[in-house]
């Protein structure tokens, strides 16, 4: 498919979705009257639910889906591994346990931005603790080992904490930050997550090209003008304010940075360079699209979004792997 | 992104609130209690729930909410009460869109039940009614006799061994009433659980549980058949209080403790005739 073309398609779905995101709830919106209410009476009812509920939570899906979308892409062209994705290097699991230890000390009352602050700050610990055990020239190997040891050392400090957590209700609210979830997040959320995730977009600002490069390998990349440990430590810092800043806004979403890509890739002609924003816009609508799905569903207790992409994109990956196998037969 | 919101203004801190929005199902019940019900205006949805709720029927007028800020800002209440726990995104929210939000706290002994009364009274602009709720479950607790050393042996007995210590209100009850809490022996302080061995060890006489879903097999009456259980002389009696009376915190502990005392008394003449 011709690459304009399908930005120019994806651009429009999440476009769609955005305004269906602002549109659809669990009680309907008269939209127009609330649009135009925005301009006219700012303080009537229809006006804030736009304005200060949905409004921000359809901008941190489209941020966070996007980031979530671009940084698996990221992922797995820099390690040439289908199964990563961008929790590998801790910041998820950072965030979440610093989350976590707020929650469970009861702090977060103590100022609003005390919850996201705390995770983007155990996220970037994380990761600096990952590149601290890696050393600066680590193969890719001692990275991923070295995830998956800060990522098991997260995770198992949250457990205690779950284990410990004073009564079954804190322990609900654990689990459930843990699971994923966009529901009535304000303005300052979304202004709070906004910088970091830019500075984390900007930092892959063409990495796509030396991406493209390291598909031939790394001694032929490194002929080409690429320099691996480089664009490897660039990529990990942009995952880690970026991927930082969702976890912290919106807690841990999964699936959606491993299956993107892979939705994506063949309509690239297998190119990372060109998935980066293909996958960033996939991510994007997908997470819009749960986020809308989560809405629509009458259960009595809200489903979590971080639940819903797990619960659609697992069945999709078992799809993708069989499908896989029978190409290569 | 600050604007002002005239209906959402309060020019007199301690008026009376005229629109009460709960998002917490133990502040449905309080406030069915100590509101004028023209006050509230809307409840959770657990309100409505027949194994949630103690005051149902009463809760049946008024219109539920799942706790969301957009269901919430259509009634545009003047207070809104949360949870100590969960719903910090939405509690958060709901402060900046200026409105008043206040918490009920958890309670876990019996002051801290008076205390959540009060609050409550206080909030919804009756004090007088609060003090004399307190008034009278304090009354009652005080005649209540004090512990015998040989009295009989209980267990709160939940899901997957689920139990209570002396720091938590349940446990507190039970001791109210008489009985020994055998997950105090077990060095349970507050909330923790009791496994097999352990119940073995101690004997209780009572299983206290609280099914949510009534006449279902429950798990105190599954463990009473582990082969463990039915090997020793151990016959755990089966006591269960309706799990609206235990999910949240009100007057009705009175109730749950009057029952158990009932349910200890019972046992003690059974002991008697064998």
């Amino acid at each position: 498919m011709n690459y304009r073309i399908l930005l120019t398609s994806l651009s429009l779905l999440v476009f769609c979705l955005f305004c269906l995101s602002l549109v659809l709830g669990r009680d309907p919106l008269p939209i127009w009257q609330a649009a135009n209410e925005v301009f006219t009476d700012r303080s009537s009812v229809f006006a804030i639910i736009l304005t200060e509920i949905r409004l921000p939570r359809a901008l941190i899906a489209l941020f966070a889906g996007a980031t979530l979308g671009l940084c698996g892409a990221a992922m797995q062209g820099l390690l040439r591994n289908p199964l990563a994705s961008p929790d590998l290097i801790g910041s998820s699991s950072g965030a979440a346990l610093a989350a976590v230890i707020i929650l469970y000390f009861g702090w977060q009352g103590v100022s609003l931005q005390m919850l996201p602050l705390s995770a983007m700050l155990g996220s970037l610990l994380a990761t600096a603790l990952v590149f601290a055990l890696a050393g600066r020239d680590a193969s890719i190997t001692t990275l991923i080992l070295a995830g998956v040891a800060v990522n098991a050392l997260a995770t198992s400090a949250m457990s205690l904490l779950l284990n410990l957590a004073p009564s079954p209700y804190a322990m609900r609210e654990l689990v459930l930050w843990t699971m994923g979830d966009i529901t009535d997040r304000s303005m300052d959320d979304f202004w709070l997550m906004l910088p970091f995730t830019l500075f984390g977009w900007a930092l892959m600002l063409g990495v796509g090209k030396q991406l493209n490069a390291l598909t031939l390998g790394e001694e032929t990349a490194t002929s080409l003008g690429v320099n691996p440990s480089w664009i490897r430590w660039r990529i990990f810092i942009a995952i880690a304010f970026a991927v930082g800043a969702t976890v912290a806004t919106t807690g841990m979403i999964g699936f959606i940075g491993l299956v993107v890509p892979h939705l994506l890739r063949p309509l690239v002609n297998y190119e990372p360079g060109r998935l980066l924003p293909a996958a960033a816009l996939g991510g994007a609508a997908m997470l819009l699209a749960a986020d809308i799905g989560v809405r629509l569903i009458p259960t009595d207790a809200a489903i979590k979004v971080g639940v819903l992409t797990a619960l659609v994109g697992a069945p999709f990956f078992l799809y993708l792997i069989l499908r896989s196998r029978k190409e290569h037969l | 992104m600050l604007f002002s919101l005239s209906f959402m203004s309060h020019t007199v801190a301690d008026s009376t609130p005229q629109r009460i929005v709960s998002i917490n199902l133990c502040a449905d019940e309080l406030l069915l209690l100590l509101a004028d019900p023209e006050q509230i205006s809307a409840l959770t949805k657990l309100s409505h729930d027949e194994g949630a709720s103690y005051f149902r029927t009463k809760a049946l007028t008024y219109p539920t909410t799942t706790g969301l800020a957009e269901e919430v800002l259509p009634f545009k209440p003047d207070l809104v009460i949360a949870g100590e726990w969960g719903g910090i995104q939405t509690v958060n929210l709901l402060k900046k869109l200026g409105l008043r939000v206040e918490t009920l706290p958890l309670a876990n002994n019996m002051q801290q039940v008076f205390s959540n009364i009060e609050l409550m009274a206080e909030l919804t602009g009756h004090p007088e009614r609060g003090t004399r709720i307190v008034q009278t479950m304090q009354d009652y607790l005080t005649r209540l006799p004090a512990v015998e050393a040989n009295a009989p042996l209980a267990a709160v007995y939940d899901p997957n061994g689920y139990t209570v210590g002396p720091e938590s209100l349940r446990g507190q009850s039970m001791t109210l009433a008489g009985w020994r809490n055998a997950g105090e022996l077990a060095g349970i302080r507050d909330y923790g659980s009791l496994d097999l061995e352990t119940m073995v060890r101690l004997q209780p006489d009572a299983l206290i549980d609280s099914p949510y879903t009534l006449n279902t097999y429950s798990r105190a009456e599954a463990l009473a058949q582990h082969p463990a259980l039915r090997g020793t002389r151990l016959n755990p009696q089966i006591i269960s209080v309706p799990s609206n009376m235990t999910i949240c915190d009100g007057p009705w502990i009175v109730d749950t403790i009057a029952s158990l005392q009932r349910e200890r008394l019972n046992l003690a003449t059974q002991r008697s005739t064998k």
